[in-house]
């Protein structure tokens, strides 16, 4: 008997030793009921809210045209910093006036130059980090965002990436964001408790965490004032009304993915 | 049959085999027990789909072996190294203090290794399918699995009685 054969033959024997709980397969079948009741609620609630924001949104596009931007026609006036977030087909980098491929917000300044390049290298340095077999997390499409003020002008490069597993038909995201400005930025605004997080980091390097129903977000604030963050969610909110079953990397995945240097804001 | 009816009878036939392969994969009763009711409360959500795969036990497989994955990983509740046992039952072929030595061995090993061990040596599946399953090469698994058995050489010698190794 070989050694494989010897393990097989003891690990069952071992199985076959363990006495299981006494269990009713009824509970099982309310909690899995329970479960899809839940999972059924939560997606009729996300519908109505983005039907609502979408209501709202169509209510109020008149009046964030660029026309009401202009003084002469009653718009604001630069009294102060208009922070605004866009969402940009990065393909036209060299064009920022290019038209954009998705969203509703214009983004008046446009990509920082090397923004595509910059993107694709984040989801080379995510994959790298967390999907190593690339099984899982999409290739860069060209898609991006920029967010930012007028005054200081893009601060902020970020992408979401699908994350999917083959044979189910869950869709996750990887959200990254590089900012110069953490209170403005996208992942910073989605989640509401940020909590410091102990990390091993270069000297004048902190991480915070915000932990919600369906993913994590971190972010590692760097010394020289770029904030990198990455939100993983079960659910990709955009695409699919189905999670992913889970994601197979830790907290400090996502860390070490933030640390990375390679994510840093195009220049 | 129903949905309901279907998946009761897939968890009067299967469900103590699941628990073992996830006692065996964390080594706490507990914690089997919650990746046992996490994953067929999941398995209800996905049974249409499941159904539709070649082997519902695959499906039901991969949820509890991506559990142990996660549990493993949460820093609060990092595995130990325990000599605890199992409740066992008495009309077994392997002895007590067999069964502790294997058990000890085998909760000894990184949680990696004891997955690709579960996975081949329990559930019975080829290098191919593991590494599927984990999303590891073949060569990892194949050098993991020589790693496992060196580890539980010892153990597994001890009641050999001549049976070569």
């Amino acid at each position: 008997m070989t050694n494989e054969d010897l393990l097989t033959k003891r690990l069952h024997q071992l199985a076959d030793s363990i006495v299981p709980p006494p269990h009713d397969a009824r509970s099982d079948l309310q909690r899995g009921r329970r479960l899809q009741r839940r999972n059924r609620t939560a997606i009729a609630v996300g519908a109505v809210a983005v039907v609502g924001a979408v209501t709202v949104g169509a209510a109020m596009l008149p009046r964030s045209g660029p026309t009401a931007l202009d003084p002469s026609n009653g718009g604001p006036t630069a009294g102060g910093p208009t922070a605004s977030t866009g969402i940009r087909n990065l393909e036209s980098d060299e064009a920022p006036d290019a038209k954009m491929t998705r969203g509703s917000f214009p983004n008046r300044f446009g990509a920082p130059p090397g923004a595509r390049a910059a993107l694709r290298e984040y989801n080379n340095v995510l994959a790298e980090h967390l999907d190593p077999s690339r099984q899982h997390l999409e290739q860069y499409d060209g898609v991006g965002f920029t967010g930012g003020s007028d005054e200081a002008g893009p601060n902020e490069v970020g992408a979401k990436f699908s994350w999917t597993t083959t044979g189910q038909n869950g869709e996750g995201m990887l959200h990254v964001a590089v900012s110069r400005t953490w209170v403005n930025s996208q992942i910073y605004l989605a989640h509401k408790e940020w909590r410091p997080l102990d990390a091993i980091l270069p000297a004048g390097w902190t991480a915070e965490i915000a932990k919600y129903d369906g993913g994590m977000a971190v972010v590692v604030h760097r010394a020289d004032g770029v904030h990198v963050a990455i939100d993983a969610n079960t659910l990709f909110g955009n695409n699919s009304l189905t999670s992913v079953t889970e994601f197979r990397f830790a907290t400090s995945d996502l860390v070490a993915a933030a640390s990375d240097k390679r994510l840093s804001f195009p220049s | 049959m129903s949905r309901g009816e279907e998946f009761t009878a897939y968890v009067v036939q299967r469900r103590q085999q699941l628990y073992r392969a996830a006692y065996l994969l964390c080594g706490d009763s507990q914690r089997a027990e919650d990746i046992v009711q996490t994953a067929l409360m999941k398995l209800y959500c996905a049974w249409n789909r499941a159904r539709e795969t070649e082997s519902i036990d695959a499906y039901v497989r991969r949820i509890i072996v991506n559990s142990h994955l996660d549990e493993a990983r949460r820093p609060w509740r990092r595995e130990r190294v325990g000599r605890a046992i199992p409740d066992r039952s008495t009309s077994v072929e392997i002895s007590l203090e067999d069964a502790d030595e294997l058990w000890a061995a085998l909760k000894a090993l990184p949680p990696q290794q004891r997955r690709i061990v579960v996975l081949r040596h329990y559930w019975g599946m080829s290098v191919a399918e593991t590494a599927a399953d984990l999303a590891l090469s073949t060569g990892t698994v194949k050098s993991q699995t020589a790693a496992a058995l060196a580890s539980l050489r010892s153990a597994l010698a001890s009641d050999t009685q001549g049976e070569a190794l």
